[in-house]
Protein backbone atom coordinates (compact mmCIF):
# COMPACT_ATOMS: atom_id res chain seq x y z
CA UNK A 1 0.00 0.00 0.00
CA UNK A 2 1.29 3.07 -1.13
CA UNK A 3 0.59 6.80 -0.11
CA UNK A 4 0.24 8.32 -3.94
CA UNK A 5 0.56 11.86 -2.46
CA UNK A 6 3.42 11.81 -0.64
CA UNK A 7 5.74 9.43 -3.49
CA UNK A 8 4.18 11.70 -5.98
CA UNK A 9 6.41 14.04 -3.36
CA UNK A 10 9.90 12.15 -2.92
CA UNK A 11 9.68 11.94 -6.80
CA UNK A 12 9.68 15.61 -6.94
CA UNK A 13 12.54 16.17 -4.76
CA UNK A 14 14.55 13.57 -5.85
CA UNK A 15 14.29 14.84 -9.59
CA UNK A 16 15.32 18.23 -8.04
CA UNK A 17 18.53 16.96 -5.91
CA UNK A 18 19.39 13.96 -8.03
CA UNK A 19 22.79 15.08 -9.20
CA UNK A 20 23.95 16.50 -5.62
CA UNK A 21 23.39 13.00 -3.97
CA UNK A 22 25.46 9.38 -4.44
CA UNK A 23 22.33 7.09 -4.19
CA UNK A 24 19.23 7.11 -2.50
CA UNK A 25 18.36 4.77 0.22
CA UNK A 26 14.36 4.32 0.46
CA UNK A 27 11.70 1.87 0.20
CA UNK A 28 9.88 -0.06 -2.51
CA UNK A 29 6.95 -2.00 -2.35
CA UNK A 30 5.06 -5.14 -3.33
CA UNK A 31 1.80 -6.47 -1.69
CA UNK A 32 2.44 -6.28 2.10
CA UNK A 33 6.29 -7.11 1.27
CA UNK A 34 8.38 -3.85 2.48
CA UNK A 35 12.19 -3.70 1.10
CA UNK A 36 14.63 -1.59 0.99
CA UNK A 37 15.33 -0.03 -2.50
CA UNK A 38 19.17 1.45 -3.68
CA UNK A 39 18.98 3.54 -6.53
CA UNK A 40 21.15 6.06 -8.15
CA UNK A 41 18.61 7.95 -10.32
CA UNK A 42 15.95 7.33 -7.61
CA UNK A 43 13.45 5.29 -9.29
CA UNK A 44 11.18 2.96 -7.75
CA UNK A 45 11.16 5.18 -4.41
CA UNK A 46 7.60 4.54 -2.60
CA UNK A 47 6.35 5.79 0.31
CA UNK A 48 4.63 3.06 1.45
CA UNK A 49 1.69 2.84 4.65
CA UNK A 50 3.19 -0.64 6.16
CA UNK A 51 6.04 -1.15 8.43
CA UNK A 52 8.89 -0.02 6.73
CA UNK A 53 12.40 -1.42 7.76
CA UNK A 54 14.47 1.10 9.22
CA UNK A 55 17.50 2.36 6.73
CA UNK A 56 19.72 4.37 9.09
CA UNK A 57 21.39 0.98 9.79
CA UNK A 58 22.68 1.11 5.96
CA UNK A 59 24.44 4.42 6.76
CA UNK A 60 27.02 2.41 8.79
CA UNK A 61 27.79 0.35 6.51
CA UNK A 62 27.97 3.18 4.02
CA UNK A 63 30.25 5.01 6.29
CA UNK A 64 32.70 1.89 6.80
CA UNK A 65 32.97 1.58 2.75
CA UNK A 66 33.45 5.57 2.29
CA UNK A 67 36.30 5.21 4.77
CA UNK A 68 38.58 2.16 3.12
CA UNK A 69 37.86 4.10 -0.43
CA UNK A 70 39.13 6.55 1.03
CA UNK A 71 42.20 5.31 2.65
CA UNK A 72 42.87 3.44 -1.03
CA UNK A 73 42.45 6.73 -2.57
CA UNK A 74 45.42 8.09 -0.13
CA UNK A 75 47.78 5.33 -1.13
CA UNK A 76 46.70 5.91 -5.05
CA UNK A 77 45.12 2.41 -5.43
CA UNK A 78 42.13 3.96 -6.80
CA UNK A 79 40.23 6.72 -8.03
CA UNK A 80 38.59 9.58 -6.09
CA UNK A 81 35.81 8.26 -4.21
CA UNK A 82 32.40 9.60 -4.33
CA UNK A 83 32.17 12.44 -1.64
CA UNK A 84 28.75 13.56 -2.34
CA UNK A 85 26.05 12.93 0.30
CA UNK A 86 23.45 9.76 0.37
CA UNK A 87 19.70 10.56 0.08
CA UNK A 88 17.71 8.81 2.86
CA UNK A 89 14.05 8.52 3.82
CA UNK A 90 13.31 8.57 7.42
CA UNK A 91 10.20 8.47 9.57
CA UNK A 92 9.93 9.86 12.86
CA UNK A 93 11.11 6.93 14.66
CA UNK A 94 14.11 6.22 12.21
CA UNK A 95 14.77 9.97 12.34
CA UNK A 96 15.46 10.14 15.69
CA UNK A 97 18.15 7.11 15.50
CA UNK A 98 19.77 9.02 12.25
CA UNK A 99 20.01 12.33 15.09
CA UNK A 100 21.62 9.97 17.84
CA UNK A 101 24.36 8.58 14.82
CA UNK A 102 24.84 12.47 14.39
CA UNK A 103 24.81 13.48 17.61
CA UNK A 104 27.90 10.55 18.45
CA UNK A 105 30.03 11.70 15.41
CA UNK A 106 29.50 8.34 13.44
CA UNK A 107 27.58 9.76 10.75
CA UNK A 108 28.87 13.50 9.68
CA UNK A 109 25.71 15.32 8.90
CA UNK A 110 26.58 16.51 5.91
CA UNK A 111 27.64 12.75 4.59
CA UNK A 112 23.31 12.35 4.32
CA UNK A 113 20.70 14.53 2.46
CA UNK A 114 17.80 13.27 4.68
CA UNK A 115 13.93 13.31 3.11
CA UNK A 116 12.20 13.09 5.94
CA UNK A 117 8.39 11.72 6.22
CA UNK A 118 5.94 12.93 8.83
CA UNK A 119 4.79 9.58 9.72
CA UNK A 120 0.71 8.83 9.96
CA UNK A 121 1.42 5.35 11.98
CA UNK A 122 2.10 2.55 9.78
CA UNK A 123 -0.21 -1.26 9.53
CA UNK A 124 0.98 -3.66 10.80
CA UNK A 125 1.73 -6.73 7.83
CA UNK A 126 1.29 -9.40 10.49
CA UNK A 127 -2.12 -8.03 11.38
CA UNK A 128 -3.40 -7.55 7.79
CA UNK A 129 -1.71 -11.29 7.21
CA UNK A 130 -3.64 -12.79 10.48
CA UNK A 131 -6.81 -10.79 8.81
CA UNK A 132 -6.61 -12.43 5.19
CA UNK A 133 -5.38 -15.99 6.76
CA UNK A 134 -2.27 -15.58 4.87
CA UNK A 135 -3.69 -15.84 1.32
CA UNK A 136 -1.42 -14.94 -1.76
CA UNK A 137 0.18 -11.88 0.29
CA UNK A 138 1.58 -10.31 -3.09
CA UNK A 139 -1.42 -9.67 -4.77
CA UNK A 140 -2.96 -8.11 -1.28
CA UNK A 141 -3.73 -4.43 -1.76
CA UNK A 142 -5.17 -1.70 0.97
CA UNK A 143 -7.28 1.35 0.57
CA UNK A 144 -7.70 3.65 3.24
CA UNK A 145 -10.49 5.83 3.56
CA UNK A 146 -11.02 8.34 7.16
CA UNK A 147 -9.68 5.91 9.53
CA UNK A 148 -11.15 2.55 7.77
CA UNK A 149 -9.24 0.40 5.77
CA UNK A 150 -10.52 -1.94 3.54
CA UNK A 151 -8.15 -4.62 1.93
CA UNK A 152 -8.57 -6.00 -1.52
CA UNK A 153 -7.04 -9.26 -3.22
CA UNK A 154 -6.89 -9.46 -6.80
CA UNK A 155 -9.46 -6.78 -7.52
CA UNK A 156 -12.15 -8.09 -4.95
CA UNK A 157 -12.82 -6.20 -1.37
CA UNK A 158 -11.96 -9.29 0.70
CA UNK A 159 -11.86 -7.40 4.22
CA UNK A 160 -12.87 -4.18 6.04
CA UNK A 161 -11.49 -3.12 9.53
CA UNK A 162 -10.92 0.31 11.55
CA UNK A 163 -7.30 1.58 11.14
CA UNK A 164 -6.53 0.96 14.93
CA UNK A 165 -6.95 -2.97 14.20
CA UNK A 166 -4.14 -3.46 12.02
CA UNK A 167 -1.94 -0.17 12.92
CA UNK A 168 1.57 -1.73 14.34
CA UNK A 169 1.59 -1.95 18.13
CA UNK A 170 4.84 0.75 18.39
CA UNK A 171 2.66 3.14 16.71
CA UNK A 172 -0.17 3.62 19.25
CA UNK A 173 2.84 4.53 21.60
CA UNK A 174 4.57 6.99 19.83
CA UNK A 175 4.82 10.55 20.91
CA UNK A 176 7.08 11.98 17.92
CA UNK A 177 5.97 10.94 14.61
CA UNK A 178 8.25 13.92 12.58
CA UNK A 179 12.07 13.43 12.27
CA UNK A 180 13.83 15.95 14.06
CA UNK A 181 16.35 16.13 11.63
CA UNK A 182 15.32 16.61 7.83
CA UNK A 183 16.51 18.42 4.76
CA UNK A 184 13.19 18.52 2.83
CA UNK A 185 10.48 17.32 4.72
CA UNK A 186 7.39 15.45 2.70
CA UNK A 187 3.96 16.83 3.53
CA UNK A 188 2.46 18.47 6.51
CA UNK A 189 4.10 17.57 9.80
CA UNK A 190 1.46 15.25 11.87
CA UNK A 191 -0.08 15.33 15.23
CA UNK A 192 1.31 12.96 17.65
CA UNK A 193 -0.68 9.71 17.84
CA UNK A 194 -0.78 9.58 21.48
CA UNK A 195 -2.83 12.32 21.25
CA UNK A 196 -4.73 10.86 18.42
CA UNK A 197 -5.90 7.45 20.10
CA UNK A 198 -5.41 8.80 23.51
CA UNK A 199 -2.85 6.74 24.92
CA UNK A 200 -0.44 7.44 27.38
CA UNK A 201 3.28 6.39 25.94
CA UNK A 202 4.44 3.62 28.19
CA UNK A 203 0.82 2.15 28.55
CA UNK A 204 3.08 -1.43 27.99
CA UNK A 205 5.61 -0.40 30.45
CA UNK A 206 3.79 0.88 33.11
CA UNK A 207 0.57 -2.36 32.86
CA UNK A 208 3.88 -4.86 33.01
CA UNK A 209 5.16 -3.01 35.59
CA UNK A 210 2.56 -3.67 37.99
CA UNK A 211 3.07 -7.32 38.18
CA UNK A 212 4.26 -9.69 40.55
CA UNK A 213 8.30 -9.74 40.65
CA UNK A 214 7.65 -13.13 40.14
CA UNK A 215 5.60 -12.78 37.68
CA UNK A 216 7.91 -10.45 35.46
CA UNK A 217 10.73 -13.13 36.24
CA UNK A 218 8.37 -15.79 34.74
CA UNK A 219 6.82 -14.20 32.17
CA UNK A 220 10.77 -13.17 31.46
CA UNK A 221 12.09 -16.25 31.61
CA UNK A 222 10.09 -17.86 29.42
CA UNK A 223 10.65 -15.18 26.82
CA UNK A 224 14.20 -15.81 27.23
CA UNK A 225 13.95 -19.52 26.98
CA UNK A 226 12.56 -19.05 23.54
CA UNK A 227 15.71 -17.01 22.11
CA UNK A 228 18.08 -18.88 19.75
CA UNK A 229 20.99 -16.36 19.80
CA UNK A 230 20.36 -15.29 15.88
CA UNK A 231 21.59 -11.88 16.88
CA UNK A 232 19.53 -10.58 14.45
CA UNK A 233 17.80 -7.71 17.08
CA UNK A 234 22.05 -6.75 17.14
CA UNK A 235 22.40 -6.57 13.48
CA UNK A 236 19.30 -4.55 12.72
CA UNK A 237 19.50 -2.01 15.10
CA UNK A 238 21.21 1.54 13.73
CA UNK A 239 23.02 2.21 16.95
CA UNK A 240 24.64 -1.38 17.16
CA UNK A 241 27.46 -0.20 15.57
CA UNK A 242 30.80 -1.44 17.18
CA UNK A 243 32.25 -4.09 14.70
CA UNK A 244 33.48 -5.70 17.33
CA UNK A 245 30.63 -6.63 19.81
CA UNK A 246 30.99 -7.45 23.38
CA UNK A 247 28.72 -10.61 23.44
CA UNK A 248 29.81 -12.28 19.77
CA UNK A 249 33.11 -14.33 20.77
CA UNK A 250 32.98 -14.73 17.29
CA UNK A 251 34.20 -11.65 16.33
CA UNK A 252 37.12 -11.00 18.67
CA UNK A 253 38.97 -12.40 15.39
CA UNK A 254 41.61 -15.30 16.22
CA UNK A 255 44.54 -15.13 13.87
CA UNK A 256 47.19 -18.04 13.58
CA UNK A 257 49.11 -15.53 15.48
CA UNK A 258 47.38 -14.88 18.55
CA UNK A 259 49.26 -16.48 21.27
CA UNK A 260 47.88 -19.16 23.77
CA UNK A 261 48.06 -16.72 26.63
CA UNK A 262 45.86 -14.11 24.71
CA UNK A 263 43.39 -17.01 23.75
CA UNK A 264 42.90 -17.60 27.82
CA UNK A 265 43.21 -14.28 28.46
CA UNK A 266 40.53 -12.95 26.15
CA UNK A 267 37.34 -11.61 27.24
CA UNK A 268 34.71 -13.76 27.04
CA UNK A 269 31.69 -12.47 28.91
CA UNK A 270 29.24 -14.53 27.61
CA UNK A 271 29.17 -17.91 25.89
CA UNK A 272 27.69 -18.79 22.15
CA UNK A 273 25.44 -21.49 24.22
CA UNK A 274 21.80 -20.41 23.84
CA UNK A 275 20.35 -21.28 27.54
CA UNK A 276 17.71 -19.17 29.30
CA UNK A 277 20.67 -17.67 31.74
CA UNK A 278 22.95 -16.70 29.02
CA UNK A 279 19.94 -15.74 26.97
CA UNK A 280 18.74 -12.85 29.53
CA UNK A 281 22.48 -11.66 30.17
CA UNK A 282 22.72 -11.18 26.52
CA UNK A 283 19.34 -9.09 26.45
CA UNK A 284 20.27 -7.24 29.52
CA UNK A 285 23.59 -6.07 28.13
CA UNK A 286 22.07 -5.11 25.19
CA UNK A 287 19.42 -3.31 26.50
CA UNK A 288 22.12 -1.37 28.96
CA UNK A 289 24.07 -0.40 26.41
CA UNK A 290 21.24 1.05 24.14
CA UNK A 291 19.78 2.93 27.53
CA UNK A 292 19.59 6.53 26.09
CA UNK A 293 20.64 5.60 22.70
CA UNK A 294 17.37 3.76 21.52
CA UNK A 295 14.58 5.75 19.99
CA UNK A 296 12.25 2.73 20.02
CA UNK A 297 12.03 1.87 16.09
CA UNK A 298 10.78 -1.26 16.91
CA UNK A 299 13.46 -3.04 14.40
CA UNK A 300 14.61 -5.64 16.53
CA UNK A 301 11.16 -6.60 17.61
CA UNK A 302 9.97 -6.77 14.11
CA UNK A 303 12.79 -8.88 12.84
CA UNK A 304 12.76 -11.12 15.70
CA UNK A 305 12.11 -14.86 14.63
CA UNK A 306 10.69 -15.74 17.77
CA UNK A 307 8.80 -12.83 18.87
CA UNK A 308 10.23 -11.87 21.84
CA UNK A 309 8.55 -8.52 22.72
CA UNK A 310 12.17 -6.88 23.45
CA UNK A 311 10.37 -3.90 22.88
CA UNK A 312 8.62 -4.25 25.99
CA UNK A 313 12.09 -3.80 27.59
CA UNK A 314 13.48 -1.29 25.57
CA UNK A 315 10.52 1.30 26.13
CA UNK A 316 11.20 0.53 29.86
CA UNK A 317 14.74 1.65 29.87
CA UNK A 318 13.57 4.74 27.52
CA UNK A 319 10.99 5.37 30.61
CA UNK A 320 13.62 5.58 33.25
CA UNK A 321 15.96 7.13 31.16
CA UNK A 322 13.52 9.78 30.84
CA UNK A 323 11.97 9.75 34.46
CA UNK A 324 15.02 10.47 35.93
CA UNK A 325 17.84 12.12 33.73
CA UNK A 326 14.66 14.13 31.25
CA UNK A 327 16.99 13.04 28.33
CA UNK A 328 15.17 11.54 25.43
CA UNK A 329 17.26 10.08 22.86
CA UNK A 330 17.78 11.72 19.63
CA UNK A 331 15.98 14.41 20.63
CA UNK A 332 18.02 16.26 24.07
CA UNK A 333 21.81 17.63 23.56
CA UNK A 334 24.57 15.26 25.19
CA UNK A 335 25.17 11.78 25.62
CA UNK A 336 23.46 10.26 28.71
CA UNK A 337 25.53 8.11 30.23
CA UNK A 338 28.61 10.14 28.96
CA UNK A 339 27.45 13.19 31.80
CA UNK A 340 27.15 13.19 35.52
CA UNK A 341 25.58 15.50 38.23
CA UNK A 342 25.36 15.75 41.41
CA UNK A 343 21.95 15.60 41.79
CA UNK A 344 21.23 12.32 39.78
CA UNK A 345 19.17 10.17 42.02
CA UNK A 346 20.43 9.04 45.32
CA UNK A 347 17.68 7.55 47.11
CA UNK A 348 18.91 3.29 46.69
CA UNK A 349 22.16 3.84 47.66
CA UNK A 350 23.14 2.43 51.00
CA UNK B 1 17.92 -45.24 63.70
CA UNK B 2 17.02 -41.94 63.44
CA UNK B 3 19.11 -39.54 61.78
CA UNK B 4 19.43 -36.11 62.41
CA UNK B 5 20.15 -34.17 59.85
CA UNK B 6 20.60 -30.54 60.51
CA UNK B 7 19.02 -27.90 57.85
CA UNK B 8 22.20 -25.56 56.85
CA UNK B 9 21.60 -22.71 56.82
CA UNK B 10 22.13 -20.82 53.33
CA UNK B 11 24.91 -19.11 52.86
CA UNK B 12 25.00 -16.58 49.90
CA UNK B 13 28.10 -15.45 47.83
CA UNK B 14 28.57 -11.89 47.49
CA UNK B 15 30.74 -10.29 45.24
CA UNK B 16 31.97 -6.58 46.50
CA UNK B 17 33.16 -4.35 43.65
CA UNK B 18 35.29 -1.73 45.80
CA UNK B 19 36.97 1.53 44.49
CA UNK B 20 41.06 1.43 45.43
CA UNK B 21 41.41 4.65 47.09
CA UNK B 22 37.49 4.61 49.26
CA UNK B 23 35.80 2.00 50.00
CA UNK B 24 38.85 -0.59 49.62
CA UNK B 25 40.72 1.29 51.65
CA UNK B 26 37.26 1.46 54.39
CA UNK B 27 38.06 -2.63 54.47
CA UNK B 28 41.60 -2.59 54.86
CA UNK B 29 40.95 -0.53 58.14
CA UNK B 30 38.06 -2.64 59.09
CA UNK B 31 40.61 -5.45 58.99
CA UNK B 32 43.58 -3.93 60.69
CA UNK B 33 40.59 -3.04 63.50
CA UNK B 34 39.46 -6.24 63.68
CA UNK B 35 36.54 -5.62 63.26
CA UNK B 36 34.30 -8.20 62.28
CA UNK B 37 31.78 -8.85 59.38
CA UNK B 38 30.65 -12.13 57.61
CA UNK B 39 33.17 -13.82 55.33
CA UNK B 40 30.45 -14.14 52.88
CA UNK B 41 31.74 -10.99 50.96
CA UNK B 42 34.69 -11.60 47.73
CA UNK B 43 36.21 -8.31 47.56
CA UNK B 44 37.51 -7.30 44.08
CA UNK B 45 39.46 -3.91 44.16
CA UNK B 46 39.07 -1.86 40.69
CA UNK B 47 40.72 1.60 40.59
CA UNK B 48 37.65 3.89 40.42
CA UNK B 49 34.10 2.82 40.64
CA UNK B 50 33.49 4.55 37.66
CA UNK B 51 35.55 1.51 36.41
CA UNK B 52 32.32 -0.97 36.47
CA UNK B 53 30.25 -1.94 33.89
CA UNK B 54 27.04 -3.49 34.39
CA UNK B 55 28.64 -6.44 32.19
CA UNK B 56 31.40 -7.11 35.24
CA UNK B 57 27.80 -7.26 37.67
CA UNK B 58 25.83 -9.69 35.53
CA UNK B 59 29.00 -11.64 35.21
CA UNK B 60 29.06 -11.94 38.60
CA UNK B 61 26.12 -13.35 38.79
CA UNK B 62 26.33 -16.08 36.04
CA UNK B 63 29.45 -17.19 37.84
CA UNK B 64 27.34 -17.84 41.13
CA UNK B 65 27.44 -14.82 42.77
CA UNK B 66 23.69 -14.39 44.88
CA UNK B 67 24.33 -10.54 44.97
CA UNK B 68 27.02 -8.14 44.16
CA UNK B 69 28.11 -4.87 46.51
CA UNK B 70 29.30 -1.92 44.43
CA UNK B 71 30.86 0.40 46.65
CA UNK B 72 32.90 4.21 45.84
CA UNK B 73 34.26 7.12 47.44
CA UNK B 74 31.30 9.57 48.61
CA UNK B 75 30.10 12.37 46.09
CA UNK B 76 32.85 14.93 45.20
CA UNK B 77 35.68 12.62 46.97
CA UNK B 78 35.91 10.60 43.84
CA UNK B 79 40.03 10.55 43.46
CA UNK B 80 38.83 10.95 39.40
CA UNK B 81 36.80 13.73 40.81
CA UNK B 82 33.62 12.45 38.35
CA UNK B 83 34.33 8.64 38.21
CA UNK B 84 31.58 7.13 41.10
CA UNK B 85 28.85 9.88 39.85
CA UNK B 86 28.88 7.93 36.09
CA UNK B 87 28.33 4.36 38.30
CA UNK B 88 25.60 5.94 39.71
CA UNK B 89 23.93 6.98 37.09
CA UNK B 90 24.30 3.76 35.11
CA UNK B 91 23.81 1.69 38.20
CA UNK B 92 20.37 3.65 39.04
CA UNK B 93 19.37 2.49 35.00
CA UNK B 94 20.43 -1.09 35.10
CA UNK B 95 19.27 -1.43 38.72
CA UNK B 96 15.21 -0.68 37.70
CA UNK B 97 15.96 -3.50 34.87
CA UNK B 98 17.06 -5.73 36.76
CA UNK B 99 14.09 -5.12 38.84
CA UNK B 100 11.96 -5.24 35.98
CA UNK B 101 12.77 -9.12 34.36
CA UNK B 102 12.36 -9.97 37.95
CA UNK B 103 15.28 -10.32 40.04
CA UNK B 104 15.17 -7.97 43.24
CA UNK B 105 16.74 -4.74 43.45
CA UNK B 106 18.36 -6.18 46.56
CA UNK B 107 20.54 -8.19 45.16
CA UNK B 108 22.56 -5.11 43.90
CA UNK B 109 23.45 -2.68 46.41
CA UNK B 110 25.53 0.48 46.18
CA UNK B 111 27.49 2.44 48.90
CA UNK B 112 29.43 5.28 49.30
CA UNK B 113 32.36 4.61 52.27
CA UNK B 114 34.98 6.40 52.78
CA UNK B 115 38.86 5.21 53.76
CA UNK B 116 37.75 6.42 57.26
CA UNK B 117 34.89 4.47 57.46
CA UNK B 118 35.38 0.98 58.35
CA UNK B 119 31.94 0.74 60.96
CA UNK B 120 29.81 1.81 57.78
CA UNK B 121 31.44 -1.01 55.51
CA UNK B 122 31.03 -3.93 58.41
CA UNK B 123 27.14 -2.59 58.62
CA UNK B 124 26.66 -2.36 55.14
CA UNK B 125 28.23 -5.74 54.32
CA UNK B 126 26.12 -7.58 57.34
CA UNK B 127 23.12 -5.28 55.81
CA UNK B 128 23.98 -6.87 52.07
CA UNK B 129 24.42 -10.42 53.19
CA UNK B 130 21.34 -10.43 55.83
CA UNK B 131 18.97 -8.89 53.02
CA UNK B 132 20.32 -11.78 50.28
CA UNK B 133 20.09 -14.40 52.89
CA UNK B 134 16.44 -13.62 53.03
CA UNK B 135 15.54 -13.86 49.26
CA UNK B 136 17.30 -17.35 48.61
CA UNK B 137 20.25 -18.35 46.13
CA UNK B 138 20.09 -16.57 43.12
CA UNK B 139 19.06 -18.93 40.05
CA UNK B 140 18.01 -16.86 37.06
CA UNK B 141 21.30 -15.84 35.85
CA UNK B 142 23.63 -18.69 36.97
CA UNK B 143 24.83 -20.44 34.14
CA UNK B 144 23.80 -23.77 33.45
CA UNK B 145 27.29 -25.77 33.98
CA UNK B 146 27.09 -24.22 37.10
CA UNK B 147 23.99 -25.26 38.63
CA UNK B 148 24.66 -29.16 36.55
CA UNK B 149 27.72 -28.87 39.07
CA UNK B 150 26.55 -27.81 42.33
CA UNK B 151 23.46 -30.65 41.38
CA UNK B 152 25.63 -33.11 41.35
CA UNK B 153 28.00 -32.18 44.28
CA UNK B 154 24.58 -32.07 46.20
CA UNK B 155 23.48 -35.60 45.54
CA UNK B 156 27.57 -36.74 45.77
CA UNK B 157 26.75 -35.58 49.41
CA UNK B 158 23.75 -37.32 49.38
CA UNK B 159 24.59 -40.48 47.82
CA UNK B 160 28.29 -40.47 50.84
CA UNK B 161 25.82 -39.80 53.39
CA UNK B 162 23.51 -43.05 52.44
CA UNK B 163 26.78 -45.41 52.03
CA UNK B 164 27.25 -44.40 55.65
CA UNK B 165 23.56 -44.80 56.91
CA UNK B 166 23.71 -48.18 54.86
CA UNK B 167 27.55 -49.37 56.92
CA UNK B 168 26.07 -48.05 60.07
CA UNK B 169 22.75 -50.61 59.87
CA UNK B 170 25.00 -53.80 58.62
CA UNK B 171 27.46 -52.78 61.80
CA UNK B 172 24.21 -52.51 63.74
CA UNK B 173 23.01 -55.87 62.20
CA UNK B 174 26.17 -57.80 62.81
CA UNK B 175 26.88 -56.54 66.13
Amino acid sequence: MIDEKASKEVEKVVDDVKNNVKYFIGWGVEGLDVFPVFSEDGEGLTCPEIETPNLVVFLNDEKCRFKAQEEQYKRGKCEEPDRRPVGIMVRGCDGRSLAMLIQENIIPRDSVFIIGIPCKGVLDPKKISNRIRGRDEKNVEIKEDKDNISIFLNDEKIDECKKEEVLAGKCFECNHPNPPVFDVLIGEKQSAPTIKYKKDEYRDVKSFEEKDIKERGNFWDEQFSKCIRCFACREVCPLCYCRECVVDPVKLALTPFTKAKDKANKPRWISRASETSENAIYHLTRAIHLAGRCTGCGECERVCPVDIPLLLLMKKVEKDVEEMFDYKSGLSKGSLFGNASENDPNEFIL
Amino acid sequence: MVISVEKEEFEPKIVAFLCNWCSYMGANMAGTNRMKYPANVKPIRVMCSGRIDPLFILHAFHKGADGVLVSGCHPGDCHYIKGNLFMRRRISVFRKLLEYIGIEPERLQVSWVSAAEPQKFTSVVSKVVKDVKELGPLERLKSADLLDAQRKLKSKEKGIAGNKTEKAEKAEIEG
